[in-house]
């Protein structure tokens, strides 16, 4: 990490949409962020505000009725968005690597657990079958799973839900991925499995140096392990960080809402959590102007007229919201 | 599928592979076992049938059109008891009555030079199981005198393969165009699905009768038999596929599907090493039960003269003199390829049940 301003990923206005029968909605509305290399961003925001679309988009697995209507993904300098599908298979899984929300699934129950890192191996790294074995031990070990000549033998059923989840990670990382894309890695784990996990994905970071984009709902994971944050609501990003900064002074009101709402020590006992009120509205039914403005206790006239962008205000600290003051 | 197969009690690390599990529990259902064997006995008699016979499927002895079968004298001309049976030939007589004459009595050699063969097709040979210097036809001949015995085993080598093959074709084909009908979905999904429905909708008995009526009579009996298999498979791999697109409909959504995408495997990969063995189940057990569908289909067919043409054996053809009422009464053992046909019907039917309770994920534990 001797260039710590290396950019890996850089994202250009990416927009994905979903074709439905009232005309296609827009889960992921023009959204730009940069990854450097060996630094994490953590994407937060509300069930369907579209993150884990954004992951997706990356990979360009949007499944039909979506689809990228614009935008560039710029990995190493390469648009992703402009290969052939038979390129941007051959960069799955090696420069560009996803983990699923859901281990307990997302292993096939019909092969031994060696069987998806054997295949990465094979398809990314040109191996031959009998020159994995050590690579997969390796790999194994990276993720600290004891025992692994034995274990690669062994079916998904015989692993801890945490046990699988490492399997995945050692999976994503077998193709030495420049990317490393995490959709809500711990969700679906016990909270003492999260922690291990999470200190595991620092730990796999650092020795490999990969950029993580860690899609999360858990502004307590973001703290921890991200260097900076975009927080998206609705399909935009409004607000982006450093992550000190963006818990110190969060600038936009949906930000300052979504920090309120998290238990601490400012909370009085046997009080109720502040809450935002009102809900995410559906993607059909998107308020004009500013897509926060129903539950925004600031919103005034301009709000519902205009659309604020996304503009600068401390040194890389973006927001994109009308009614922000800085005392200076 | 290796397991580690270690005997550490400490860490309950032992891995049977699916397919263990699914053996051991269908080699505990001795009804199953029971037909397991049945039905491999039957396809060895097929293989070995140049071997077993003592004559070919072809010969004829007109003058002993429908002999009963040969009488087998358990003692030697003296009187005494033997081990080795003894065969009595016919007094000529004239019109249609076989009297035997059981002081001629001469045994039956096994091992014996007859006809020579080639057994699968490669190893000559002219050793039979057992010779006989009078004629015998343990199960009798038919109208031209031809033995059924060795009609019998020599057809069961066209009925009992064209059932494999046929059920290797169809699957194929069943499992792949359901597995990318299913995967893909969408326009291909529909332009695969209406193509099975309009194969469905021709009724599937006309269907063969057209196709095979049609064949040009000049064919050789295997260029015949190839095609009779093809149209078999050809009518039948509909009705999997639509399944089967089912079966991969459901398993596409399933998220190690979606990691095995984002680990860049390709399509046809997917399809069949995540999507198809996802109906390996139920492919399996429907396979073995649509066996005998053929089987019968192959004997309706070759029945109806349609099928397998004589002189060369099939079950079908051969029940085809079975057919009037006279030679039903007096000759009853020209039925003996019913028996046949029905004890593999069954046979395969009882595997197919028993396999169905071995793949049950409800009872494996």
């Amino acid at each position: 990490m001797a260039d710590s301003k290396q950019i890996v990923l850089s994202v250009k206005g990416l927009k994905t949409q979903f074709k439905t029968q009232n005309g296609p909605v827009t889960a992921v509305d023009g959204i730009s962020f940069e990854i450097a290399q060996g630094k994490t961003l953590g994407l937060v925001g509300e069930s369907g505000c579209g993150k884990s679309v954004t992951g997706l988009s990356l990979m360009r697995l949007i499944q039909h009725p979506g689809f990228i209507s614009q935008g560039e993904v710029y990995l190493d300098g390469e648009d992703l968005l402009k290969l052939s599908d038979k390129q941007m298979r051959d960069r799955r899984g090696g420069k560009i690597a996803m983990i699923f929300q859901d281990p307990m699934t997302s292993l096939d129950p019909l092969y031994p657990v060696k069987d998806p890192l054997q295949e990465t191996l094979k398809l990314h790294r040109q191996m031959s079958a009998s020159e994995t074995r050590p690579e997969i031990v390796r790999l194994m070990q990276q993720v600290a799973i004891t025992d692994s000549e034995k274990r690669m033998n062994n079916y998904p059923h015989q692993f801890s839900g945490g046990m699988r989840q490492r399997i995945l990670i050692a999976t994503a990382l077998a193709g030495n991925p420049r990317l490393l894309i995490a959709d809500e890695p711990t969700t679906a784990l016990d909270v003492t499995v999260q922690a291990q996990i999470l200190a595991l994905m620092r730990k796999v970071q650092r020795d490999t140096g990969t950029a993580l984009l860690l899609i999360t709902h858990n502004l307590g994971v973001v703290a921890e392990n991200c260097n900076d944050v975009a927080v998206m609501y609705a399909g935009n990003i409004v607000e982006s960080a450093p992550v000190g900064q963006l818990f110190e002074k969060p600038l936009h009101p949906y930000t300052q809402g979504l920090l309120k709402a998290m238990p601490g020590e400012a909370v009085a006992p046997r009080q109720p959590l502040s809450t935002i009120p009102g809900s995410v509205p559906g993607l059909s039914e998107l308020p004009s102007g500013c897509r926060f403005r129903n539950r925004c206790s600031l919103a005034t006239e301009i709000c519902a007229n205009q659309t604020p962008q996304l503009k600068t205000y401390y040194n890389e600290h973006l927001a994109a919201c009308h009614h922000i003051q800085i005392e200076s | 599928m290796t397991n580690s197969g270690n005997t550490s009690a400490s860490l309950a690390t032992a891995t049977l592979s699916p397919i263990r599990i699914i053996s051991n529990r269908l080699f505990r259902n001795p009804v199953a076992v029971s037909a397991l064997i049945l039905l491999i006995f039957l396809h060895l008699t097929a293989l070995f049938a140049p071997f077993l016979t003592p004559y070919s499927p072809v010969t004829q002895r007109l003058q002993d059109y429908y002999h009963p079968p040969t009488k087998l004298f358990w003692s030697d001309p003296g009187g005494s008891f033997s081990i080795r049976p003894y065969v009595a030939p016919d007094i000529p007589t004239p019109g249609h009555q076989f009297i035997l004459s059981p002081q001629k009595r001469a045994p039956v050699i096994f091992f014996a030079h007859g006809y020579a063969y080639k057994l699968f097709g490669i190893f000559p040979s002219a050793i039979h199981l057992f010779e006989c210097r009078y004629p015998i036809n343990i199960l009798g001949t038919d109208d031209l005198g031809r033995d059924i015995f060795s009609r019998l085993l020599y057809g069961a080598q066209i009925s009992l393969s064209v059932g494999l093959i046929a059920i290797a074709i169809s699957y194929t084909l069943g499992l792949l165009v359901g597995g990318i009908a299913g995967y893909y979905g969408g326009a291909v999904d529909n332009v695969l699905m209406r193509l099975c429905d309009v194969l469905m909708a021709v009724p599937g008995f006309y269907l063969l009768l057209a196709l095979t009526a049609v064949l040009p009579t000049s064919l050789s009996a295997t260029e015949r038999y190839t095609l009779i298999i093809v149209i078999l498979s050809f009518v039948g791999w509909a009705a999997l596929a639509r399944v089967i697109r089912g079966i991969a409909l459901s398993t596409r959504e399933r998220s190690y599907v979606e990691a095995a995408k984002a680990l860049g495997v390709s399509n046809l990969r997917i399809i069949l090493r995540h999507i198809l063995p996802e109906t390996s189940t139920f492919a399996i057990v429907s396979a073995t039960l649509a066996v005998p569908g053929y089987i019968l289909a192959e004997a309706a067919l070759s029945f109806l003269g349609l099928g397998i043409r004589e002189p060369t054996p099939s079950w079908g053809n051969m029940l085809a003199s079975a057919e009037n009422l006279e030679a039903l009464t007096q000759y009853p053992w020209i039925l003996v390829p019913g028996i046949a046909i029905f004890i593999t019907v069954i046979g395969w039917n009882v595997l197919g049940d028993g396999l169905r309770d071995a793949l049950d994920p409800k009872g494996l534990r």
